[in-house]
């Protein structure tokens, strides 16, 4: 390799890295976000069919979640107007969703009704860390406050109401699609895992070149785990 | 295991910077694991058919899950596997 091509070498893994650590903190500012409290330009809830989709839409958004091959079994569930509704039923354990904004953005954007962010989970995380996230879109949909929703939540997991995480818990977010929100509008193609109260340390999380992001909500007695992935659910290249 | 100076296979560029995960199953279905496209890799953690070693079928279940990551432990990209 002469100089030159070593000067471009140099160059194109620099933009590489610099793009990868761009994604990293992209993935780390979203779901840091979402603990924060922060001024808004959605401070009330929307009508309700401004989170309603076509359902025929909802379902090819939630099913680009996960490579084709594991969605295409998947369960698939729509949002209707007192909760998510099955509109598909699946044969494989996963179940697939699109999200809104009072699971999946920041604070901020807590009612921002443009948000949708397609999830594949499977079985073990269906049956644990969904069940959290259906009780509080119904509470959402039948008129509760943010702060009302997070204290029966909260309550229901202290009561066992609602269960602790299973093991091998995951899910898949790798749909090119959906709408993070106006702060973090694409989230990059990545997996998460979910456990009961663990310290993100155990796993390496959250240091330098680490490429595991952890996050913990000690009120839910939750840990998040996030690793980037490098294609999209179609099998493209996601940098 | 993201070091650059492994040498995995005789495949490809012989190595790549992946994480693995210890289950007590073995379920591959569980994680989406070897489908078309899943970046979700998964093998017998005891790697040798229990058809061919029957003793093997008295070891506890144990899957490795592996997920390719797209960085070396340097921080430097490493190529999509």
């Amino acid at each position: 390799m002469n100089s030159q091509e070593e000067n471009d070498a140099d160059k194109n893994l620099g933009a590489i890295a610099i793009k990868r650590f761009a994604l990293l903190v992209v993935l780390a500012t979203a779901y840091q976000a979402m603990a924060q409290d922060a001024t808004t330009a959605y401070p009330n809830m929307a009508p309700i069919e401004q989170y309603l989709m076509d359902r025929t839409a909802e379902i090819a958004l939630a099913r680009g979640a996960a490579p084709e091959s594991i969605s295409r079994d998947a369960e698939i569930l729509v949002l209707g107007r007192h909760g998510f509704e099955t509109a598909v039923k699946g044969k494989n354990g996963f179940v697939c969703i699109v999200e809104r904004s009072w699971t999946s953005a920041p604070d901020a954007e807590f009612w921002n009704p443009k948000v949708r962010t397609p999830i594949c989970f499977n079985a073990a995380a269906a049956r644990s860390y969904l069940l959290r996230n259906l009780k509080r879109t119904g509470l959402i949909l039948a008129g509760r406050t943010k702060a009302q929703v997070d204290e029966t939540i909260v309550a229901a997991v202290d009561k066992k109401e609602l269960p602790a995480m299973e093991p091998g818990a995951m899910c898949y977010m790798m749909s090119k699609q959906g709408y993070g929100g106006d702060s973090v509008k694409h989230w990059p193609a990545h997996l998460m895992f979910f456990y009961s109260q663990t310290d993100p340390a155990t796993w390496g999380a959250g240091l330098p070149d680490s490429p595991i992001l952890g996050l913990n909500d000690t009120r839910e007695h939750l840990t998040t785990f996030a690793i980037a992935v490098q294609r999209w659910s179609d099998g493209t290249e996601s940098r | 295991m993201m070091s650059k100076s492994s040498y995995l296979t005789d495949n490809g560029d012989h190595n790549g910077p992946h994480l693995m995960f210890y289950e007590t199953s073995r379920d591959d279905a569980a994680w989406g694991a070897n489908l078309t496209n899943s970046p979700v890799l998964s093998v017998n953690y005891w790697y040798v058919s229990a058809q061919a070693y029957p003793q093997l079928k008295t070891f506890p279940p144990m899957s490795v899950f592996l997920v390719g990551v797209d960085k070396w432990s340097d921080g430097t990209p490493a190529p999509p596997m």
